[in-house]
């Protein structure tokens, strides 16, 4: 109910309503999207996009659903998007001398984000990019297959499919971590 | 032994990352300047509307409005007028009085100072948020029936508000509203064109026996953009960012416990609000909130900011749960009792700030009840004394 309230209150230009906004889900949206672009600086672009475009579309934007998975929808479809067009990552083995996440080896003002997340960066960009969408969709934004798979316009079976081969690659990579 | 999914899960969960300083204000001023570009779009659209909406109501409506609006206008002297033709203060009042929804938000007190209310009103309903706490009230003004959500717990209460409460929940535009039916025989002022919240404003100054009105609206659509009521010179109350007619989500009106919530029923019992209230109120507020001083001022502004704070404090009592209830209400039915007077036009003084609970030679507040000619004076060891004007502390 108090995410119908913010969008209520946003669509009226209330600037509190969208800081609130904004203050509860990036850390949800910025998670999903350096897990997903191995990047924390073009992460940071995406959930700039996705809050910026959240407020152009507002005035005609009507809550059916979750905000929040409104929101990760966006930020997985612009990822997607960032994805398609730079290349920027491939679904191939991550350097040991290169960080995990590019972007964190800049100081900074910067980002900043724990061994956790490092591990889960760089578990994830050995996936195809297609998997790790749906493995964080589903496990991160709480989205069901047919959700995922009506986002992305693919059949149920091969949200499930994707999820599935995603999530045995990732137990082999977990699992030979913990062997070291 | 953890799955890949808990494997996964766990790391996610774990994950933690925030943004830099800079990325946090880039975007916030990005998307800021779009709603800002947005609202502003917006405004000239309702000004190129407004005229056109006007026509294309059905004429029965019309009608009905121009007689209330006709029996406001009547008696209101203008002095002067700068701007022409351009707005009327009989234009400005006009959705004040005619408006089946309106949207605003509601400060008791100095801006900036105290919590900000925002109030949703469609029709027999409020919908009412706060600044400073998570609770929602969703207020069913004809039935007097109050439900509270408290989305931090999930917990849903029902309270009946039967009788001075309701009166008192009424809205504020309905307050507003009085409040200029009351002005309507009193000269009005013009106070000319300024910049109010970022935007250009004609104002209208009003005062009566009790009340001072200032209305500040937009000077293209006579819209009020803000109201400032001043009562007794004591308690200001600002209203802002309001809106008239607008479409509102029945929902978030709706009288229903959203479905993960758990709802109870109370009974509560809030008639009858007395000094005795009010004095338990102090006791409260000195004892649990302030280790045993008074307050430096009392104020609504004041007891809106402590609302949240009282229910934490509770919290942390070795009470019962009923202890905790019955504290709650009476800080909360202290506050309506204060919250009456200055309506009420009755003379009231706070001299607490620095008194300790207990001494019983200080006087901590003094008021005078509806035609009495005593004050009733409060001390510090919360005895009251029935005190003739002339003999009231200097």
């Amino acid at each position: 109910m108090e995410d119908k309230l913010l969008v209520f209150r946003c669509k009226r230009g209330s600037k509190d309503a969208l800081a609130r906004i904004y203050e509860k889900y990036k850390r949800d949206l910025l998670l999903l999207a350096a897990a997903l672009l191995n990047d924390t600086g073009i992460a940071e672009d995406v959930v700039h996009d996705v809050f910026v475009r959240f407020v152009e579309d507002v005035p005609n934007f009507r809550l059916t659903g979750s905000l929040k998975g409104y929101l990760l929808t966006c930020a997985a479809n612009c990822a997607r998007n960032r994805n398609r067009a730079a290349s920027v990552r491939k679904s191939i083995e991550v350097s040991p001398e290169e960080p995990a996440i590019a972007g964190l080896d800049e100081p900074a003002e910067a980002i900043i984000c724990n061994e956790q997340l490092r591990r889960l960066s760089a578990a994830m960009a050995q996936l195809p990019y297609e998997q790790r969408e749906v493995v964080m969709l589903h496990l991160h934004a709480a989205m069901t297959f047919d959700t995922i798979a009506e986002s992305q316009e693919i059949s149920v079976n091969t949200a499930k499919s994707r999820y599935r081969y995603g999530l045995d690659k990732l137990r082999l990579i977990l699992n030979h971590e913990a062997e070291k | 032994m953890k799955s890949a999914d808990d494997k996964v899960k766990a790391l996610i969960n774990e994950a933690k990352i925030k943004t830099g300083s800079g990325a946090d204000e880039r975007t916030l001023a990005d998307a800021l300047s779009e709603l800002e570009k947005m609202r502003q779009k917006r405004l000239t659209r309702d000004r190129q509307n407004i005229w056109r909406i006007t026509m294309k109501s059905p004429i029965v409506k019309l009608a009905a409005a121009a007689v209330v609006v006709a029996a406001v206008f009547i008696g209101v002297h203008f002095i002067g007028n700068p701007f022409g033709t351009t707005v009327t203060f009989a234009q400005v009042i006009k959705p004040i009085l005619n408006a089946r929804t309106v949207v605003f938000d509601f400060i008791a007190g100095r801006e900036g100072k105290g919590p900000v209310i925002h109030d949703i009103v469609a029709g027999n309903r409020i919908r009412r948020t706060f600044s400073n706490m998570e609770t929602i009230l969703i207020i069913d003004m004809d039935n007097a029936k109050m439900l509270t959500l408290d989305p931090k717990t999930k917990g849903a209460v029902y309270i009946d508000i039967q009788g001075p409460l309701q009166e008192g929940t009424k809205n504020f535009i309905e307050f507003v509203r009085k409040t200029i039916t009351n002005l309507k025989d009193l000269p009005v002022r013009e106070l000319g064109q300024q910049n109010i919240d970022g935007l250009k404003a004609i104002g209208f100054y009003a005062s009566g026996p009790n009340e001072e009105i200032t209305i500040w609206a937009d000077p293209q659509t006579a819209q009020p953009i803000r109201i400032e009521l001043l009562l007794a010179q004591k308690s200001l109350y600002i209203l802002k960012n309001i809106e008239f007619d607008v479409q509102i989500d029945e929902s978030l009106v709706s009288m229903e416990a959203p479905a993960d919530y758990t709802l109870s029923k109370t009974e509560v019992n809030l008639r009858d609000f007395t000094e005795q209230d009010f004095i338990e109120g102090l006791r409260i507020w000195a004892k649990y909130l302030l280790d045993g001083s008074f307050p430096e001022n009392i104020s609504v502004e004041d007891y809106l900011k402590l609302t949240p704070l009282v229910g934490e404090k509770i919290g942390q009592l070795n009470v019962s749960t009923e202890e905790g209830t019955r504290l709650g209400m009476t800080f909360g039915r202290g506050m309506i009792f204060f919250q009456q007077l200055a309506p009420y036009g009755i003379d009231w003084h706070y001299a607490g700030k620095g008194v300790k609970l207990g001494d019983a030679n200080t006087p901590i507040f003094w008021y005078r009840p509806k035609d009495s000619k005593t004050y009733r004076v409060i001390y510090g060891d919360l005895t009251v004394k029935d005190v003739k004007p002339e003999d009231l502390p200097k």
